[in-house]
């Protein structure tokens, strides 16, 4: 039987990045500066530490469960009238990360490259396209997220290699000036850079070896962390801490302050730009899948287009919640404060401890 | 369901009325069954009946029906009407061997031809008479013989009009199936090569072959090839161009999903990858199934030249048929909305250069895309010595003309020119249509949202592309689902000595294709090795 479909080793890492990534990575030195100032890169460090012990246990879970999505999880661990409250605030997390992505991304592209376009018809357009993709399943999205990779990695470096002239890195030191207190809180809310990894809970039944996502899944976040505490150090770099604290996107401004000279292309930003709707795509897609597919498993219906359809006008609708950018951020610390805590530790730790206490699941080995 | 159920009784009446075509027996009498094929051949002028009699007292009767112009004249003249009518009369059998065994004679011992076939099936003889064979009664039998005396205008093999070469052969197939089989065969002397001979179209009988290396296909592929032929149910097949649109994926994409080509070396190469080749009679362009986007984008020279060369080469081109989509909509998105990204000095000279034209960008580039479609298509529809003109008028006078006139300005003219160079390049006539249809929707967007809209349009493609499949192959592979083996033959093309493996996205059965060879520089010892273990 031909079958290329089985997502292997090298899709999903390459899945992870893209989805990890996403419009995190331009308000993300903010983040930090506010929370630990020059030493808001130890602050995305130890965000990805808890990423990658969050993976570990997704890892685990998906050991246990190795054909099974988080909803028929969380059925055959805490029954089936326990598991819906759990789902609900799952989804939840899942669709409000999705759609204030969505926003964020619309509010970025207006006001960056297309200043008096209304944003409802960014969001829209952008939208029909994540219909198009989330429509067609998982193996779709991977082999689109193969081809994107290598030119949206080439992209990054050069632009990262950039913006190293007229930088001072002496702006980043001392090290270690703020206490632990402030470090942790800093992690925790630059996890929300790291978001959208969850929906791997979603796509292990489609993947070649669900009992080694562990490893893949570390390469990517290591990946994601460099990539992010690239952008942390050289907008500080650039920038200063104090000057940091007052960009809404610092990396925006960086990649703006960009000169090329001698080359053809003089400004990266329209370059940047464009390879950043397809980071952002690359966010919303997987998000937006497991917003489709978990009411879906749940209610165990076969035509998961259908709930595609369903989903993707909610995601605009909440997405289109908020008055402006700033409320959007407010909101986003809302979702990390009541949402992101319980969705990505106290959901997969629950489910790993009771399975382990109820037995059940494939034993997993050592 | 009224509906539904009117159009199922007419399917079924028309599956009846295929069905009718049963066994017909052969009257023993010549006259009644001259009748019968006068009767069906009613109206036909190019039948020819020859009645004849045959034997020292003339008393046998024979009759000889075959179609003018089709047959070979030449061999019924000299090798059947002379041996029968003469030589047979030398031959002095005793009159009961005559009686009982005329026919044998005949079919046996009487006609000096190859190809010799005994029918009893009046239906099944018409068909043969029709595809150029002839068919001899004898009176008192109800057998026909059927001589194999094919000889239809033909074309001898010459230069593919498409996918030219400089190194490489210069043969390309022709209208006829069987020269086509031929020039396969010719580069494959394996029996484990099978050529599947089926027939199509329930008015035009076209002949089509299917060819595979047995060993190498894989199984599912060639059974789904199998099944969508085999669903075909219609009146004519006058191209190969049917089968692709009726046995395709996607009817909806704008690029082609099963490969056509003229060049035979290009099919036997894609033939012993696990391919398979599908030959329609009457049409010199060869489909080959499964086929990816970039085995459209690959040359067969690529392979015959040293593979530093043939990945310079080969990244050139696929660069231009990227260009070649994407030019003139960047060109649309960066004058119209966001001229900051080109240096300052640039987009002032763009700048000057439009000034004093009338139109926005993307009329401008909508005028010079559409003349140039016009002038292709007339191009390729006038006789060739005027087709050179027109390129010349059409590009450089009128060109010129439009821009001294301010209708286009002179930067559109140079991105239209390289946008067309670029599309050129593509070895594949049919993914070239495909991606300029792509291009004037690019552009469109472009008008519309500038960069962003360029990056939906790229995001819209990739969606279809990764959508899309061809027999169950994924139309981007092997550059989706990557497994080391198959970089080595995609964008790039690596030394031949490490094409040990065949493209692993084809999931053949026979994966080994040649003996592993040292990479390094070789000394004169190891000169004659080959590497016996190849197949």
């Amino acid at each position: 039987m031909i079958n290329n479909d089985k997502i292997s080793n090298t899709q999903l890492w390459m899945f992870i990045v893209l989805t990890t990534i996403g419009v995190g990575v331009f308000s993300l030195p903010r983040v930090a500066a506010e929370a630990a100032d020059q030493d808001g890169w130890i602050v995305v460090v130890l965000g990805g530490v808890i990423t990658l012990v969050d993976f570990y246990i997704i890892s685990r879970l998906a050991k246990k469960f190795p054909g099974d999505t988080l909803v028929e999880m969380a059925n055959k661990v805490l029954g089936k009238y326990l598991a819906v409250p759990v789902l609900i605030v799952f989804w939840l997390y899942m669709l409000s990360i999705s759609a204030m992505t969505l926003r964020i991304f619309g509010e970025v592209v207006k006001m960056s490259i297309l200043i008096r376009t209304p944003v409802e018809v960014i969001l829209i357009s952008i939208l029909l396209l994540v219909l198009w993709l989330t429509r067609g399943g998982v193996e779709p999205i991977s082999r689109f997220n193969e081809i994107i990779f290598p030119i949206l990695i080439i992209v990054l470096v050069f632009a990262g290699l950039l913006t190293l002239p007229k930088s001072d890195f002496s702006n980043i030191l001392p090290i270690f000036t703020i206490g632990a207190q402030d470090i942790l809180k800093g992690a925790y809310q630059s996890a929300y850079s790291y978001a959208g990894f969850e929906f791997v809970f979603f796509i292990i039944p489609f993947i070649k070896k669900p009992e080694r996502i562990f490893r893949p899944g570390a390469f990517a976040i290591a990946i994601t962390s460099l990539v992010y505490v690239a952008a942390v150090i050289l907008s500080l770099a650039k920038f200063g801490a104090l000057q940091t604290k007052e960009l809404i996107w610092p990396t925006l401004s960086l990649i703006r302050s960009v000169e090329v000279p001698g080359s053809f292309i003089e400004r990266l930003e329209g370059i940047v730009m464009s390879q950043w709707v397809l980071l952002a795509f690359t966010t919303i897609v997987p998000v937006t899948f497991g917003v489709a597919s978990l009411p879906s498993r749940m209610l165990k219906h076969r035509e998961f287009k259908h709930f595609c359809t369903i989903a993707v006008p909610i995601v605009y609708l909440i997405a289109m919640v908020p008055d402006n950018i700033v409320e959007t951020y407010e909101y986003l610390d809302f979702i990390a404060a009541y949402l992101q805590a319980p969705s990505i530790f106290i959901i997969p730790v629950l489910l790993l401890i009771s399975s382990s206490i109820r037995k059940v699941g494939r034993k997993a080995n050592g | 369901m009224g509906l539904f159920d009117s159009i199922k009784k007419r399917l079924e009446r028309n599956g009846q009325e295929q069905k009718k075509a049963e066994k017909m027996p052969i009257p023993e009498d010549l006259d009644e069954t001259l009748k019968i094929l006068r009767e069906v051949f009613k109206d036909c002028d190019d039948v020819i009946f020859r009645e004849f009699n045959v034997g020292v007292e003339q008393k046998l009767r024979y009759a000889l029906v075959c179609i003018d112009g089709l047959s070979d004249k030449i061999l019924v003249d000299n090798f059947v009407l002379e041996s029968l009518m003469l030589d047979a009369r030398m031959a002095q059998p005793g009159i009961d061997d005559i009686k009982s065994k005329l026919f044998d004679f005949t079919l046996n011992g009487t006609l000096a031809a190859t190809e010799l076939k005994e029918n009893d099936d009046l239906n099944q003889v018409i068909g043969s008479i029709l595809s150029a064979d002839t068919a001899v009664f004898i009176n008192g039998y109800d057998r026909a013989i059927v001589i194999g005396t094919k000889l239809w205008p033909a074309r001898s093999p010459s230069e593919p009009k498409s996918e030219g070469v400089v190194r490489g052969p210069s043969d390309g197939f022709v209208e006829t199936m069987r020269f086509n089989t031929a020039l396969v065969r010719r580069r494959i002397r394996d029996p484990r090569l099978k050529v599947k001979q089926l027939q199509g179209g329930v008015r035009s009988k076209t002949d089509m072959a299917v060819l595979y290396m047995e060993d190498i296909v894989n199984e599912d592929i060639l059974q789904q090839i199998y099944e969508r032929l085999k669903e075909i149910d219609i009146d004519g097949i006058l191209e190969s161009g049917y089968i692709e649109q009726l046995i395709e994926d996607n009817i909806f994409s704008p690029f082609p999903q099963i490969q056509s080509t003229e060049r035979p070396d290009a099919v036997a190469g894609a033939i012993l990858d696990g391919r398979v080749g599908i030959i329609v009679d009457n049409s010199p362009f060869v489909l080959i199934a499964p086929a990816t986007m970039l085995s459209m984008l690959h040359s067969s020279e690529d392979y015959y030249q040293r593979w530093v060369v043939a990945t310079f080469v080969r990244t050139t081109r696929i660069i231009a048929a990227i260009l070649s989509v994407f030019l003139p909509a960047l060109y649309i998105a960066i004058t119209s909305y966001n001229p900051d990204i080109i240096p300052f000095r640039f987009a002032l000279s763009i700048a000057g250069a439009r000034e004093g034209v009338p139109f926005p960008a993307f009329i401008e580039a909508a005028i010079m895309e559409i003349s140039l479609e016009l002038l292709r298509e007339a191009g390729v529809r006038l006789p060739d010595p005027i087709g050179g003109t027109i390129g010349i008028v059409g590009g450089i006078v009128i060109g010129q003309a439009a821009v001294s006139a301010k209708i286009v300005s002179p930067v559109m003219v140079i991105i239209v020119s390289i946008t067309a160079i670029s599309s050129f390049t593509i070895p594949n006539f049919g993914l070239n249509t495909g991606m300029r249809i792509v291009r004037f929707l690019l552009m469109i967007l472009a008008a519309v949202m500038g960069l962003y809209g360029v990056m939906l349009g790229f995001i819209a493609v990739l969606i279809h592309l990764v959508n899309l499949k061809s027999f169950g192959v994924p139309y981007l592979a092997p550059v989706v689902s990557m497994s080391g083996r198959d970089f080595k033959d995609s964008v790039v093309r690596l030394p031949i000595r490490t094409f040990i493996f065949r493209p692993e996205f084809l999931q053949v059965n026979n994966k080994k294709r040649m003996k592993r060879m040292s990479l390094g520089v070789k000394d004169d010892r190891n000169k004659n090795d080959k590497g016996e273990g190849s197949r």
